[in-house]
């Protein structure tokens, strides 16, 4: 049997990464520009990683989907002050941060927190297996940590930041980051030996 | 305090995906807002251009009530005020979409009240290229006040 793959449009395919005008540092001149297609491209390229970390600092879908339409809003806008020094994934990545931050501060992200306030809320969740039965549902678990917990671990444990960074990001002490991973690592960890 | 996790979340961190496509395709709420800041930029810079015409027009009299022929002034206000007014609604209406609505009516009546003044004039002296320009300005902002007012309205029910 013959089997066709489609493909989205305006994929960017490997080959093309060698085109200069195609690379990621050359769509990022071409957005610069004002070109909404480089950015459209761009947008194809990192929305994956962005939706995933919105998802997992917001904890609902709608929010995350939201807090993703503003990430990439709020990047073409600051896309005159993106120099180059960083990556662009690691910029972008900055903006995400903030966006859910911000709603998170604003209350506008109550509506996902407001149901795992309490660390016995954690404890009463029964977490599904995965199907090999050795794993557990980790993206369920976080979602249900205490919000400045969760936070703190998807940005430390998930995504690699240190906790001078994940302080600044989220306004806190490097001492309180701190406290708040290992609050979120022992509710977790909790869940995984039970 | 350790700062690795524990090996069995170590573990169960290290089955997590890096990316996840969300459910709907969110490019094009993104390239709609895009497009409709982008288009209140002109407008605010339209706005600004029309402001500063109307200071040009207004140092050499052309909208002077006195001097538009039968007298009585069609409102109360130098058209300068009318032109700025309009910039600073434009400008405040793009940062929130919702009270658009709200101030569309009144937008549009300074919009008006421009184009009466500037036709006036013309009335006056049909040829006078600086006046007609003016009135294609105000034309110009008129349709693009009217697109951005319809993107933002669309704009704002797509993120209700």
């Amino acid at each position: 049997m013959e089997m066709t793959i489609s493909l989205p449009a305006r994929t960017v395919m490997p080959e093309d990464r060698t085109r200069p005008e195609l690379t990621e540092g050359g769509l990022v001149e071409r957005a610069r520009r004002g070109e909404l297609s480089a950015f459209e491209a761009l947008y194809r390229i990192h929305v994956g990683h962005i939706y995933a970390l919105c998802l997992r600092l917001s904890g609902h879908p709608g929010d995350a989907e939201e807090a993703t339409q503003d990430c990439f809003i709020r990047a073409w806008k600051g896309l005159g002050r993106f120099r180059g020094e960083a990556a662009f994934s690691s910029w972008l990545h900055r903006i995400a941060v903030r966006v859910v931050f911000e709603r998170f501060r604003e209350g506008r992200l109550e509506r996902s927190f407001s149901y795992a306030s309490s660390d016995s809320e954690i404890e009463s969740v029964a977490l599904p297996a995965s199907p090999d039965g050795l794993t557990l549902d980790l993206e369920g678990a976080i979602r249900k940590l205490p919000p400045m917990a969760r936070l703190v671990f998807v940005l430390h444990d998930v995504e690699g930041y240190g906790h001078p960074e994940v302080a600044s990001l989220l306004k806190l002490a490097v001492g309180t980051s701190k406290a708040h991973l290992h609050r979120a690592r022992q509710l977790l960890q909790d869940q995984l030996e039970s | 305090m350790n700062d690795q996790p524990p090996s069995i979340l170590e573990k169960a961190l290290s089955t997590l995906p890096r990316e996840r496509a969300p459910e709907a395709d969110l490019w094009p709420g993104i390239a709609r807002t895009i497009r409709c800041r982008r288009r209140t930029r002109q407008v605010v810079a339209s706005g600004a251009i029309l402001v500063t015409a109307g200071i040009v027009a207004f140092s050499f009299g052309f909208f002077s009530p006195a001097t538009v022929p039968g007298g009585a002034p069609v409102v109360g206000r130098p058209p300068i005020d009318l032109a700025a007014a309009f910039v600073t609604r434009v400008a405040r209406d793009a940062a929130l979409p919702r009270p658009v609505r709200a101030s569309l009516p009144a937008d549009l009546r300074t919009l008006d009240q421009a184009q009466v003044l500037i036709e006036r004039r013309l009335a006056r002296d049909p040829g006078a290229p600086a006046v007609r320009g003016l009135l294609v300005q105000v034309e110009t902002d008129r349709a693009r006040f009217l697109a951005t007012v319809e993107d933002a309205q669309l704009h704002s029910r797509n993120w209700q």
